[in-house]
């Protein structure tokens, strides 16, 4: 009964802790969604945080004037799927390099490291000279092969130190059963797994979603840009539409929240088989 | 150490062959190009006139170059303050949320946000709400009476240096809480439990079960966000351009205005592998102490 | 096995359109983002539609190009063989991309002009053309001009009770003084922190009669007119006649602070946000030309932005064509589309557009007869200015002021010689 009442007091200040952090954490994007939320006038003539009642013209001006709506579209489908496909391949290597021994594994695995300590911003070129090569300029191909590959190293070390901590009974369990090497991955792993994946998923997911650099760059027509992209058009040279700026990033993090919302769930299922650890 | 499948290596390389060949494809080139153009003097507004120069580059740099070494603290500084402080708020919000609270989904989606907002847009709500005239934490502060005059959080140089480094954890921290909190499912209640029955109390348990446990997911966490951060770009360019006075230039900017604006490429290929050897010889030897204390 | 599969394409791609005989010629065309995301895409596409419809032989596609990191975008496509084969774009680019050896001669469409008399030739302002003559190539054809001026609120001015107009720095300064204890409101505020800052500073530069460099492009900012610019600037902040954190202000936190009506007067580009703000546009006003103590004439800040080609293009004559057709027909950029900085052809202004919006009137009125460009006293562009503008390293000196420091000497000399090594490059 006592225990009960302190964890009561004890959560009632984790709650008062979230919500500030959140809330301070917030102060930025709070900022964008009431600048989007203000009557178009006002965006930058109110200086209050949030107005009341909300104001939705940006958000009708956005839809009926310009192609933002396709740029969501299509930022949720590079999105999607340079996640489902860096979560197979990256997790077949990391399994890999955590379960094979050799010095082909180590080497890889430095070599994963290096290729992230290169500046991006001297990647452009050389980056462009291939997908020119490949014809793939201007297609939405360009950005989900350079996403993926730019994606797959740091995916595959965070992987493998989540593998490293699932005990190898598991796996010659498995293989006693007459799990092959990939069935065991499959049916056994990644199940249990399910935390480890999903905290990587959220990331590669983020990080395709805000990308701008390669994208402007390698998008150049109007119907397949991505919303990084596509919210440049409201920035002109020296003088931007701030009302109409900040809503379409509103719009823009909507999808990403629902997605967080759900992928997160899966950050703490599918530890079913822990009884096995320690 | 692991045992596995280590007489059939085969299945094993057939198992990295996808992304092997993703990289050879796509990401190993530009990494060679990047060393091959630092041996080169070349300019890309005149782009005929490239010429091999062997180690000039990096004598230039190390030698003669009056900007690199004081820029290269700074990009220390605020790459190590980055990293620790994201690591220290990302595994206090990762604990917190792994209590058996209500709604803690909606809050972990909750905290997660500054990573969907794009960082164009976020630099330039970061620099409203921190104005000295119109900024909602100016007046809040002012009018709460904390403090008399505005903060000057970006107009001041060293303030600024405090700022970006403030702006760049909200932006890393996620990261950390999400791998954390992934870290953190995977340690076994048993232990606590057992830890409970011999007398442990919150704090012993932390220090003994927690941290031990979450090693192998901190190694890697710190080193991938202490290499990101060596290396980004936007985090700082987009809220002060290295400025006030070029107060808060890291190398990355470095590189950038070397690579185009100056069209060095040559030049800014050079600064960028020595970067690469600084964090390579650093990050191996911080993996290596991780892995020789477990 | 990548070759190989690249050969394939390549001989695929030549059968195919070898086959397609007749297929018009493609051209590419990068349009920049010169005024509102729902006019003016819009506007731009109207007027090549137009263009393809008369030209059957030829299509134009417009991919509208965003200003963030431009500077990369381009210089990517045309390092990587990948250039437009036509692009506006910003004002270094055409002499930047000639000395490169990437640009098209457009010298052609000037003659052509002569040739057939056109009237247009007498449009373009005195030495526009020659701005962006490299080494006697035309690398451009201007079309824009986009001004600096300091707008002002009218009903705060009232209140001060000011009824003249500044005409020199120490009668704005007292304006200002006025303002501070009259009103409640800062009075002045700019941009010091992204580009903005390098073009404020030019900005007073000319209003004080000086240049980055003199005619022969030696750098001329260790010059006493430099130092009087920097001291203004150092009064405005002393006696807090602009915000303490101006030295932090980007364009966007500057615009903040205006258009929340916080602020008197504000140095920047056309104010393109009053349009969408309807009881502010009816109060504010364009100021006229201030005149630094050491200047002998008038001199404001213009750009001068151009239409460019590019010679990776696989249709030369057909792209020169199509910019010819262009700079003739696209008064409606303005009209329809909205765009921001204003036409460089004087007939362009009789357009009831620009005699019934305030704004543009008032610029061209008060603004564009003292044009300046970002060079001058220089008559070309010279291709340093690329990197001068993209580090912004003119801004370095107004920081230093902004933040305090008050030893003038050094400023200016560490930025002349940051000026010197560009110009060396």
């Amino acid at each position: 009964m006592k225990r009960k009442n302190r964890e009561r007091i004890n959560h009632s200040i984790v709650y008062a802790v979230l919500i500030v952090t959140g809330f301070l954490i917030n102060l930025p994007i709070i900022s964008m969604m009431g600048t989007a939320l203000k009557e178009p006038s006002q965006a930058l003539m109110d200086t209050n945080l949030l107005t009341w009642p909300p104001n939705f013209r940006n958000f009708s001006d956005i839809f009926s004037h310009t192609t933002f709506g396709r740029s969501i579209f299509n930022s949720a489908f590079v999105s999607v799927t340079v996640t489902v496909l860096c979560m197979f391949i990256a997790s077949l290597a990391g399994y890999a390099i955590s379960r094979f021994k050799g010095r082909v594994f180590s080497w890889y695995l430095t070599l994963l490291l290096v290729l992230q300590m290169f500046p991006g911003v001297l990647l452009l070129i050389p980056l462009f000279v291939i997908f020119k090569g490949l014809g793939l300029i201007n297609t939405l191909f360009s950005v989900i092969l350079s996403y993926l590959t730019l994606n797959l190293p740091f995916s595959i070390w965070m992987l493998k130190g989540f593998f490293d901590t699932i005990p190898t009974e598991l796996d010659e369990a498995a293989t006693i059963d007459g799990c092959g090497p990939f069935s065991t991955y499959y049916r056994i792993i990644l199940p249990i797994s399910l935390p480890g994946l999903s905290s990587v998923a959220i990331f590669t997911f983020l990080n395709s979603w805000n990308e701008y650099l390669l994208a402007s760059i390698f998008l150049r027509k109007e119907s397949i840009r991505t919303i990084t992209v596509g919210l440049q058009q409201f920035v002109q040279q020296f003088s931007s539409q701030w009302g109409q700026l900040m809503s379409a990033s509103t719009l823009a993090t909507i999808p990403t929240l629902i997605f967080l919302i759900v992928a997160q769930k899966y950050l703490i299922e599918g530890l079913t088989a822990g009884s096995v650890k320690g | 150490m692991r045992s596995g499948y280590s007489r059939n290596n085969a299945i094993g390389y057939f198992f990295i062959l996808p992304s092997v060949l993703l990289i050879l494809a796509i990401s190993i080139y530009p990494l060679l190009n990047g060393f091959a153009l630092s041996g080169m003097k070349y300019n890309l507004l005149s782009p005929g006139e490239r010429h091999f120069v062997g180690l000039q580059n990096f004598s230039d740099i190390l030698f003669t170059d009056g900007e690199f070494y004081g820029v290269l603290v700074y990009s220390f500084v605020y790459t190590i303050a980055v990293v620790a402080l994201s690591y220290v708020l990302g595994l206090a919000l990762a604990l917190l949320l792994n209590i058996g609270i209500r709604a803690r989904g909606l809050f972990r989606a909750f905290i997660l946000v500054p990573w969907v907002v794009p960082p164009v847009i976020a630099a330039v709500n970061w620099s409203w709400v921190l104005n000295d005239q119109v900024g909602i934490v100016n007046l809040f502060l002012q009018r709460s009476g904390i403090i008399h005059g505005a903060i000057l959080f970006l107009g001041n140089a060293s303030v600024a240096q405090i700022t970006v480094i403030l702006t760049s954890v909200w932006k890393s921290f996620p990261f950390m809480m999400v791998v954390l909190l992934a870290g953190l499912q995977g340690i076994p209640k048993e232990l606590y439990e057992a830890a409970y029955i011999d007398g442990a109390d919150t704090r012993q348990s932390f220090w003994y079960i927690t941290m031990p446990m979450l090693k192998g997911v901190t190694s890697v966490c710190t080193t991938l966000m202490f290499i990101w951060t060596f290396n980004n770009f936007e985090n700082i360019y987009l809220l002060t351009q290295g400025g006030p006075s070029r107060a808060t230039f890291v190398l990355p900017i470095l590189t950038y205005f070397t690579a185009f604006f100056r069209s060095e490429i040559g030049y800014a290929s050079a600064i960028s592998v020595i970067m690469l050897v600084v964090l390579l010889t650093l990050s191996l030897n911080y993996l290596r102490i991780f892995k020789s204390r477990r | 096995m990548k070759k190989l599969s690249l050969a394939m394409i390549l001989i695929f791609t030549a059968t195919i359109s070898a086959s397609l005989f007749a297929a018009p010629k493609e051209l590419t065309y990068w349009e920049m983002i010169w005024g509102p995301a729902d006019s003016y895409t819009k506007t731009v596409n109207m007027l090549v539609d137009k263009y393809n419809a008369t030209h059957p032989d030829v299509v134009v596609k417009v991919q509208m190009t965003p200003w963030d990191n431009f500077y990369n975008t381009f210089l990517t496509a045309v390092t990587s063989g990948a250039a437009p084969d036509i692009s506006t774009g910003a004002t270094p680019q055409p002499v930047q991309y000639a000395k490169m050896g990437e640009m098209l001669d457009l010298t052609s469409i000037i003659d052509q002009w002569k040739k057939e008399k056109n009237p247009i030739l007498g449009e373009f302002p005195a030495g526009s053309l020659e701005f962006v003559n490299y080494k006697g190539l035309q690398a451009g054809l201007p079309w824009n001009l986009d001004p600096r001026q300091i707008v002002y609120r009218k009903d705060i001015f009232d209140k001060a009770g000011i009824t003249k107009m500044p005409t020199t720095w120490s009668e704005f300064l007292d304006v200002c003084r006025k303002i501070k204890s009259k009103t409640d409101t800062i009075p002045f505020v700019f941009a010091a922190a992204d580009q903005m800052g390098m073009q404020n500073m030019i900005y007073l530069m000319l209003s004080n009669g000086v240049g980055i460099t003199d005619t022969n492009l030696t750098p001329t900012f260790t010059d006493k007119r430099v130092v009087e610019a920097l001291q203004f600037v150092n009064t405005l902040l002393k006696e807090n006649l602009i915000p303490q954190g101006t030295v932090g202000y980007k364009g966007s936190d500057a615009d903040k602070v205006f258009y929340s009506g916080k602020a008197a007067m504000y140095l920047g580009g056309t104010p393109q946000q009053l349009y969408d703000m309807p009881d502010m546009y009816k109060v504010c006003g364009i100021m006229p030309a201030l005149k630094g103590p050491s200047a002998k004439d008038v001199h404001i800040l213009v750009w001068e932005n151009s239409i460019m080609a590019y010679k990776q293009s696989k249709y030369p004559e057909e792209s020169k064509a199509f910019i010819k057709w262009w700079l003739e027909n696209n008064l409606q950029l303005w009209t329809e589309g909205k765009a921001g900085p204003l036409p460089v052809r004087k007939s362009f202004y009789k357009d009831s557009y620009f005699t019934s919006d305030w704004i543009k009137n008032e610029i061209g009125l008060k603004v564009i007869p003292y044009a300046t460009s970002n060079v001058w006293p220089a008559t070309g562009l010279y291709p340093a200015f690329s990197q001068i503008e993209g580090e912004n390293i003119l801004a370095i000196a107004m920081q230093d002021v902004l933040g305090g420091k008050t030893n003038y000497a050094d400023i200016v000399k560490k930025v002349n010689d940051m000026v010197v090594k560009a110009m060396k490059q």
